[in-house]
């Protein structure tokens, strides 16, 4: 240790908000992907589903577009896993004894929270993403390359948006019930809002457009099969597709910018 | 680059709704150079330090950073800027490297160009010797190093004040001399505030010394001045080692062939054969520990709390 410190000029300060959330993003990213948690239980759950192929036969069909959303419906158990291995990054930071290291920075909450939804929430994706683009090379090798446009698009408009929703609500609400009691609740939630369709007789958003699996755009876009939908007699239109992607994005977003106020107004930073 | 001007006026913290009194009406300015801070376990020193880097919000009064008040939520961040901060209980991100840990540290403390970043991290992993090892995970990492890693992350922003919390805790002695010795270099323009137990650490690297004691200041001063506080109170008392020990503070027990010699702090001889010894900065620490003060004065020449 002979070197001595040479000084550097001032640290650039101005409107960094931006670049700090892409780096902390990347970060993120980094040391979540590296989790085997994260792969073992996204690809169990999408293997579990799709071991067992649902609605039988769909499989046979000539329709790439029906072909395509029956398979993303069969993805529609994988935003439980993406939830349940994001939902113990929330308090990691306190877990490792980073808290106080992080808050003598003089960097806010925003930026680590929304690096912590962007880059922890994909790499929790990525899995997903590995078995989706899998699936469409299987598909493709079967049926030629009209299936990757159809794909690409099934899995912006039908998985896309569950995966944005549940991570940015596992990088937040376990602030207020921690992981535990979260993943319970995801899983009850998951279940009763997405499955439990009217012919039980209980209130739920199954069937509607508030539900998270992406039934509406796969209906209204993608001709897939309609299960709960059409229990409520509804045949989704293509504004009621867009209702039910937006309602995922903006409930995400809800979320995501109600913790930053919380925790700003609680942090001394 | 200049030493910053900290000015700690009547600063409160309390928890508990006010049951516990952390830190109660504290008003000292602090020198340049390396400033020590002593205290028992419990006697608030953690969280002054937490209050000095902006962790934590103090009750009531202020802290002045060259006249920026850190405890207003739009001053505070002007003032994190130019500090840095090592943490008694350091965490790190085990799956990063070294370098990848600093890289993010120093976009948090607001360098986001890129290159200057990295240019950055590579100037303060040589500065504290772990270029070599800085592409590893640092859950591979000793004890020694991860601290080498705390402080590197402390300096990423050239800080006028850095305040190190209990660093040397838990290495090895060659450790530690590295550690004080990389400590007493980067005070040269800059107040490094340190907090230890080990008295040794202080009197080796600090001119300047703080003493909390149940959140208040119980001194501030040279640390020369701590140890004169103690003169002609310091005695060698040496007894059978059946007999039991004397009830005063004792600084030191060495056992020999002819019994038990006891290092005592007391105003008066504690025996007839009692060996007056010349008073250290421990000795010093333990007299105001325990209160003892000679018959002759009540506070040495060199109290400056404001």
């Amino acid at each position: 240790m002979t070197a001595v410190l040479q000084r550097t000029a001032p640290p650039t300060a101005a409107r960094t908000w931006w670049a700090k959330t892409v780096v902390a993003a990347r970060y993120e990213y980094l040391m979540q992907v590296r989790r085997p948690a994260v792969w073992v239980v996204v690809l169990a759950l999408i293997a579990l589903r799709c071991a067992s192929p649902f609605p039988p036969g769909f499989t046979s069909t000539t329709d790439n577009t029906f072909l395509v959303a029956d398979w993303a419906g069969n993805f529609m158990l994988c935003p439980i896993g993406v939830g349940a291995v994001l939902a113990d990054r929330v308090r990691r930071e306190s877990r490792l004894g980073l808290s106080d290291l992080l808050t003598s920075t003089p960097t806010g909450i925003g930026p680590r929270l929304w690096g912590k939804a962007i880059g922890a929430g994909a790499a929790t994706s990525t899995p997903v993403v590995v078995a989706w683009v899998g699936l469409l090379g299987y598909l493709t090798a079967q049926r030629g390359a009209g299936v990757i446009p159809v794909g690409l698009g099934a899995f912006a408009a039908i998985i896309l948006p569950a995966l944005v929703f549940v991570a940015a609500c596992s990088v937040t609400v376990p602030y207020l019930t921690g992981p535990v009691l979260y993943r319970l609740g995801l899983f009850g939630y998951w279940i009763w809002g997405n499955m439990v369709g009217p012919r039980f007789g209980i209130p739920t958003p199954a069937g509607t457009p508030f539900e998270a699996i992406g039934e509406y755009p796969a209906g209204a876009w993608f001709h897939g099969t309609l299960f709960d939908a059409r229990q409520r007699g509804i045949t989704p239109t293509g504004g009621e597709a867009v209702l039910s992607i937006a309602f995922l994005l903006l409930v995400g977003l809800a979320v995501l910018v109600m913790t930053q106020l919380v925790l700003t107004r609680r942090s001394p930073s | 680059m200049t030493a910053p001007n900290v000015t700690i006026t009547d600063l409160t913290v309390t928890f508990r709704r006010g049951e516990v009194r952390a830190l109660d009406g504290i008003s000292l300015r602090l020198p340049t150079g390396m400033v020590g801070l002593l205290g028992p376990n419990g006697a608030g020193k953690t969280t002054f330090m937490r209050v000095l880097t902006g962790v934590l919000l103090p009750t009531s009064g202020t802290v002045a950073v060259d006249g920026t008040d850190l405890t207003s939520r739009s001053q505070r961040r002007e003032v994190k800027a130019t500090t840095g901060y090592l943490p008694q209980e350091l965490g790190l991100y085990p799956d990063l490297t070294a370098s990848q840990f600093l890289d993010y540290m120093a976009l948090l403390k607001g360098i986001t160009d890129r290159r200057a970043r990295r240019a950055r991290v590579k100037e303060v992993l040589e500065l504290v010797s772990l270029s070599d090892v800085a592409n590893r995970k640092v859950k591979g990492y000793s004890g020694g190093m991860k601290r080498r890693v705390g402080i590197a992350q402390a300096i990423l922003n050239d800080p006028r004040l850095l305040i190190v919390d209990e660093p040397t805790v838990g290495l090895d002695p060659e450790e530690r001399l590295r550690f004080r010795s990389l400590l007493a270099r980067l005070a040269g323009d800059r107040t490094v505030l340190l907090s230890t137990h080990i008295v040794d650490d202080i009197v080796q690297t600090c001119p300047n010394v703080v003493v909390i004691k149940r959140g208040h200041v119980a001194f501030q001063g040279a640390i020369g001045a701590l140890a004169a506080r103690a003169e002609g109170m310091v005695w060698h008392v040496t007894q059978p080692a059946t007999t039991p020990p004397p009830d005063l503070p004792t600084v030191t027990v060495t056992p020999g062939t002819t019994g038990t010699t006891y290092r005592v702090i007391s105003s008066i001889a504690p025996a007839p054969d009692a060996e007056p010894v010349s008073a250290t900065v421990e000795d010093g620490y333990i007299a105001l520990m325990h209160g003892t003060t000679p018959e002759r004065a009540q506070h040495g020449p060199d109290l400056r709390v404001i």
